[in-house]
């Protein structure tokens, strides 16, 4: 191991973590958002910074500050170290799933292939649920440890739908790996290819139902959010205050962010942009970049003066201004890439990276563009559907997506072996 | 990968037929089990008797062909097919016995039998292992489900009692036996019992602590399962708490799939244990005799005292394996010939005992049983028989079983170990005499038998308890008179 | 060098952990010591080239020990106040003196080599094919069998506990409590 892998390493894993941290306020933004469409509001539009509001984005960092300065409360007679250790391990158990997870297709540099996760395990899929497993310790640490009954009675519900769903993730999981022929994320994502309907999504889509219901329940997203279930026992961290208290959220968050991830990895091919193959992007990575340059310039402009035109006189301070500050930046940006086009355009065309650079990019964006989307279904369930009792959680998972998943695992196996 | 494919199913299907017998007739049972209603125990009982009977006729027809298993960590010869018939048989005398037994304590609940069918299972896969994966997984397979079973009668402190005791013990020395395999898998690199063999011998000298530690681990824990002292002591509590036809089982089914093992272990590999292996299990089988038969003369309840002379027997059976490698072949004769005589007597004893419990309820003490030879003389000659047989007096099974063990032992040059179990022979006899007495030279005390039984009782299937006490009682007399045919095969078996 | 610095501070810690699990009077912590304790165990594994047997340790420890506190050690309602020490007994001795032997020979383990090659490392088990390979060819018959133990394991536990059906047992209380 050189330096050039240790830094190569080090840029991957700063990269993705890097990227799930800042998903976080933007997945917040998105729910606090997406309830107010849903419940028809306006939601957070408030708060900003020198005018700059952000569309409510600014209301996160407001959160964050608040959160972070205020009294950090320790209930007498909790078990210290464990109370601790809960939110850390939650946001560990979270966040590590994501290092699995390729975020890009390979690229070739320099004669190398890359693949773009952190850790290229051949076993991928195995560590994500064996990580994802060691979230119910989080739950349970920080139920159990406050001593208080509804913390306790949120860390039971929390632990025992934890592994009743933990199988049927797994069984769903299984049968990927059956089609695939690999437990590597990176190479289910590759199998997939281009072609639509060769995702799994498609092929598998029993495995997809079930599996996003389970990680809906692994998430403890509604409906099956009954480890808090604010309006009958609040759930396991109601001792937990200030920035501890946070970490929980986050790991929630997080864990649906890296969730996402992991579900356009396994059935929406990943990197993959549907009927634009790997390598016939790498080919035409010079006619790409010559068109999109043009295009961009265009549009930064464009939406530049559409945001600028809606400048008006309205609450009298420096929020009127917000529509020009940021428009106007916009329009003097796509001004400025349209004059560099002539000087500097074939120049970066004939760059040896650009191949590269053009996967890249375009496969990040299809991946984050991916797990955002499939982000917002958690939130859009969430402001749609009511709590499920506990003991049809249990039936749910026991008797229908166990039970499912067994016959999928089974019928696939039986199609891979007749097929050959 | 191609292997899934291209196996030859024919070759491996037949090669574990009788496995395969006992696993259908068990998964039948249970599928009869999970019907509603309490109707399916008849069922259930049948299903275990058909999957029992296609084992034994499987195993004796693929008894004379040795033929190559079609799996390296099953063997499948003829010593596999002598074990697999044994505990089979054994497991059907448990199963005859049951149902009249549970019924007439209301505990005909669903699941027994399939229990009795999975213990089957797990007992011939133990007497058939040939790799260190494949013993543990199949010993772990027969004992959770006899934990289960000697707790089937949750409603009585001592059956439960027995249970949890039986189940903690038994969980360590699982524990034992996994951390001896880790460290033979270890030295060794390999589970497969040939392979190891060929490695142990030539393994050079200063190199085999691990090797050796690992076996001492194993040993533990098969003298565990073997109730071997000083590892016995969930026996009497587990003997006497379990319903009598479970005891059957553990005595005879349990034990002797054990012992298959441990000798499986000790032949291939107790070569290379050497001087301390030798000393060890020297002393583990004169430690067992003289504890087993000693505790034995102080019991009350004749099911406790038969649980340690179960203990007894074990140590004799242990026997065999200090010089088993001096001579392999002539030691596991008088090994299968005394695993067939013990089991025969055993399960003969405690179907009488179970018999007798049917009337008078438990717990049979030994006074209880003054007089019996006038009201049930058939069932008092038969369980003097099997009794006598059990001290080793001719002309029984017992006294057969007993005279080429020891002659096997003597050969082998063990002498010492010999004195030890005639010594332990004769103590035997007191306590084995102890209920012959009451049954024949003693009248009924009256307050002890409120109601005395005088004629057969109408209990259900209690043909089925005949036919097993007078099959066994049979089987003790015939071979004791003419043991040519049992000695025959149990010779061809060692081949 | 880093390996071995890895393989002594995971060794550290799984004995560590070891020892708060048969150490801790209160049941729940000694069961998280015995995750830790098995967690490190997997870091082992990691550390020898099969992160594929480590995420399957993960996976299976920590689902294990979740059930076992979920139901064993919930469900018993002793706490801390209900478990005592009690003074140290001859078999504790004996018991420590096994695990002292214990430690010996492991030492031994390390210094004398074994009288045959390790089995082969370095990618060896890292690769879910051959561990399949092994699952499905050459140790089928202990992986079915395994089946069933599990299935008898099952099936025990459920004759056992449904004793209690015909008369109303505590369970169904418990249950009600969580739900």
């Amino acid at each position: 191991m050189n330096a050039m892998d240790i830094s190569i390493a080090a840029a991957r894993a700063v990269v993705i973590f890097g990227l799930v941290l800042s998903l976080i306020p933007v997945l917040i933004w998105m729910e606090r958002k997406g309830a107010a469409y849903i419940q028809d509001r306006r939601g957070p539009n408030r708060a900003h910074i020198l005018g700059f509001r952000l569309g409510g984005l600014v209301h996160m960092l407001a959160d964050a500050l608040k959160l972070l300065t205020k009294e950090e409360v320790t209930a007498a007679g909790v078990m210290k170290p464990l109370v601790f250790l809960a939110p850390a391990l939650a946001f560990f158990a979270a966040t590590a799933t994501v290092a699995a997870v390729p975020f890009s297709g390979p690229i070739s540099v320099a004669g190398q292939t890359l693949t773009l996760e952190v850790a290229n395990m051949k076993a991928g899929l195995v560590y994500v649920l064996a990580i994802s497993s060691l979230g119910a310790y989080a739950l349970l640490l920080a139920g159990v440890t406050s001593q208080t009954s509804y913390s306790f009675l949120g860390a039971m519900r929390a632990a025992s739908q934890f592994i009743s769903y933990e199988l049927a993730l797994g069984m769903a999981a299984l049968a990927l790996f059956l089609v695939a022929g690999s437990l590597s994320l990176t190479d289910i994502a590759a199998d997939q290819g281009a072609v639509l309907w060769r995702w799994n999504a498609f092929r598998q889509p029993l495995a997809f139902l079930i599996f996003m219901a389970a990680l809906f329940a692994e998430a403890s997203r509604l409906p099956f959010d009954l480890p808090e279930g604010d309006s009958e026992i609040v759930g396991y961290h109601v001792e937990y205050s200030s920035m501890r208290f946070a970490m929980f959220f986050m790991a929630e968050y997080a864990h649906i962010i890296v969730g996402s991830a992991v579900v356009a990895a396994l059935f929406f091919g990943g990197w993959n942009i549907p009927f634009a193959d790997q390598g016939l992007i790498a080919a035409n990575a010079e006619r790409i970049a010559a068109v999109a340059w043009p295009i961009a310039a265009v549009v930064l402009m464009l939406a530049g003066a559409s945001i600028a035109q809606r400048f008006k006189k309205r609450f009298g301070d420096l929020r009127d201004y917000e529509p020009v500050m940021i428009g106007l930046p916009m329009m003097i940006a796509g001004v400025t890439l349209a004059i560099l086009y002539a000087p500097l355009g074939d120049v970066i065309l004939s760059t040896r990276w650009l191949p590269a650079a053009v996967t890249f990019v375009l496969g990040f964006t299809a991946v984050l563009a991916k797990t955002l989307l499939i982000a917002s279904v958690f939130v859009w369930v969430r402001w749609t559907l009511p709590r499920f009792r506990y003991d049809q959680v249990m039936a749910f998972g026991w008797k229908i997506l166990l039970p499912a998943g067994m016959l999928n695992l089974v019928v696939t196996a039986a199609i891979m072996l007749y097929l050959g | 990968m191609e292997s899934l494919t291209y196996i030859d199913w024919p070759v491996t299907i037949r090669s574990i037929a009788p496995l395969l017998a006992l696993l259908g007739g068990a998964m039948l049972s249970l599928i009869f089990a999970a019907l509603p209603g309490n109707k399916s125990w008849r069922l259930e009982f049948w299903a275990s008797i058909a999957g029992f009977a296609a084992a034994i006729i499987s195993s004796w027809l693929l008894w004379p062909q040795s033929g190559k298993g079609a799996f390296a960590t099953i063997a499948t010869g003829r010593l596999s097919q002598a074990g697999i018939l044994i505990v089979t048989i054994s497991a059907m005398f448990a199963a005859f016995v049951s149902p009249s037994y549970m019924e007439a304590r209301r505990e005909a609940r669903p699941g027994y039998y399939g229990l009795i069918a999975f213990t089957a299972f797990g007992m011939a896969a133990v007497a058939s292992a040939a790799d260190l994966v494949t013993l543990l997984i199949s010993i772990e397979t027969m004992s959770l489900a006899v934990y289960a079973l000697a707790g089937f009668m949750r409603g009585r402190p001592a059956s439960v009692e027995g249970a949890l005791k039986y189940f903690i013990t038994g969980a360590f020395a699982a524990a034992f036996l996994c951390m001896g395999i880790a460290f033979i898998f270890g030295s060794a690199g390999t589970t497969d019992l040939r392979i190891i063999a060929e490695r142990a011998v030539s393994a050079a000298a200063d190199s085999r602590h691990i090797f050796l530690f690992g076996l001492a681990m194993v040993a533990v824990g098969l003298s565990f399962k073997v109730a071997a002292a000083p590892f016995h002591a969930w026996a009497p509590d587990a003997y006497d708490g379990a319903p009598t036809p479970v005891t059957l089982l553990m005595a005879t089914g349990v034990k002797a799939a054990a012992l298959i093992a441990f000798f499986r272990i000790a032949s291939a590999i107790g070569v290379a244990g050497g001087e301390l292996w030798h000393g060890l299990l020297w002393g583990l089988a004169a430690l067992t005799i003289m504890w087993g038969n000693l505790a034995a003369l102080r019991q009350q309840n004749i099911k406790r005292m038969l649980a340690w002379s179960s203990v007894a027997h074990a140590g004799y059976m242990l026997m065999v394996f200090p010089s088993v490698s001096a001579n392999p072949q002539g030691l596991v004769r008088a090994l299968l010939l005394y695993i067939v005589a013990y089991s025969l007597m055993t399960a003969g004893a405690f179907a009488a005992v179970g018999a007798f419990g049917l009337s008078s309820g438990e717990p049979a003490d030994i006074g209880r049983f003054s007089g019996l030879s006038r009201k049930r003389p058939a069932l008092a000659a038969a369980l003097s028989l099997f009794l006598i047989s059990l001290a080793g007096f001719p002309p029984t099974l017992g006294f057969f079983g007993k005279y080429y063990l020891f002659l096997a032992v003597v050969r082998a040059g063990d002498v010492g170990l010999a004195v030890v179990a005639v010594v332990g022979s004769v103590i035997s006899a007191c306590y084995y005499l102890r209920p012959v007495m009451a049954m024949y030279f003693k009248d009924a005390r009256v307050r002890a038998v409120p109601k005395a039984p005088t004629a057969v009782p109408a209990h259900a299937f209690y043909a089925a308890v005949v036919a097993a006490i007078v099959i066994a009682a049979l089987a003790v007399a015939i071979f004791g008179i003419m043991p040519q045919d049992l000695v025959a095969f149990v010779e061809a078996s060692a081949l | 060098m880093i390996e071995a610095i890895l393989f002594y501070f995971l060794a550290a810690c799984a004995v560590v952990s070891a020892v708060g699990t048969i150490t801790r009077i209160n049941p729940l912590m000694s069961a998280l010591w015995l995750v830790a304790a098995l967690l490190s165990l997997a870091g082992l594994y990691g550390a020898l080239a099969a992160p594929l047997v480590a995420a399957i340790q993960v996976i299976v420890a920590a689902g294990a020990v979740m059930v076992l506190i979920l139901f064993v050690v919930m469900m018993t309602d002793r706490g801390p106040e209900g478990m005592r020490p009690r003074a140290i007994r001859f078999s504790k001795m004996l018991g420590a003196l096994a695990a002292a032997y214990l430690a010996i020979v492991m030492i031994v383990a390390v210094a004398v080599p074994p009288f045959v090659a390790s089995p082969a490392s370095g990618g060896y088990y890292e690769s879910p094919v051959t561990l399949g390979g092994f699952v499905a060819g050459k140790y089928a018959a202990a992986f079915e069998l395994a089946g069933v133990m599990l299935l008898v394991a099952a099936l025990s536990v459920i004759t056992i506990a449904k004793w209690g059906e015909r008369t109303r047992s505590d369970d169904d209380d418990c249950e009600e409590a969580l739900s």
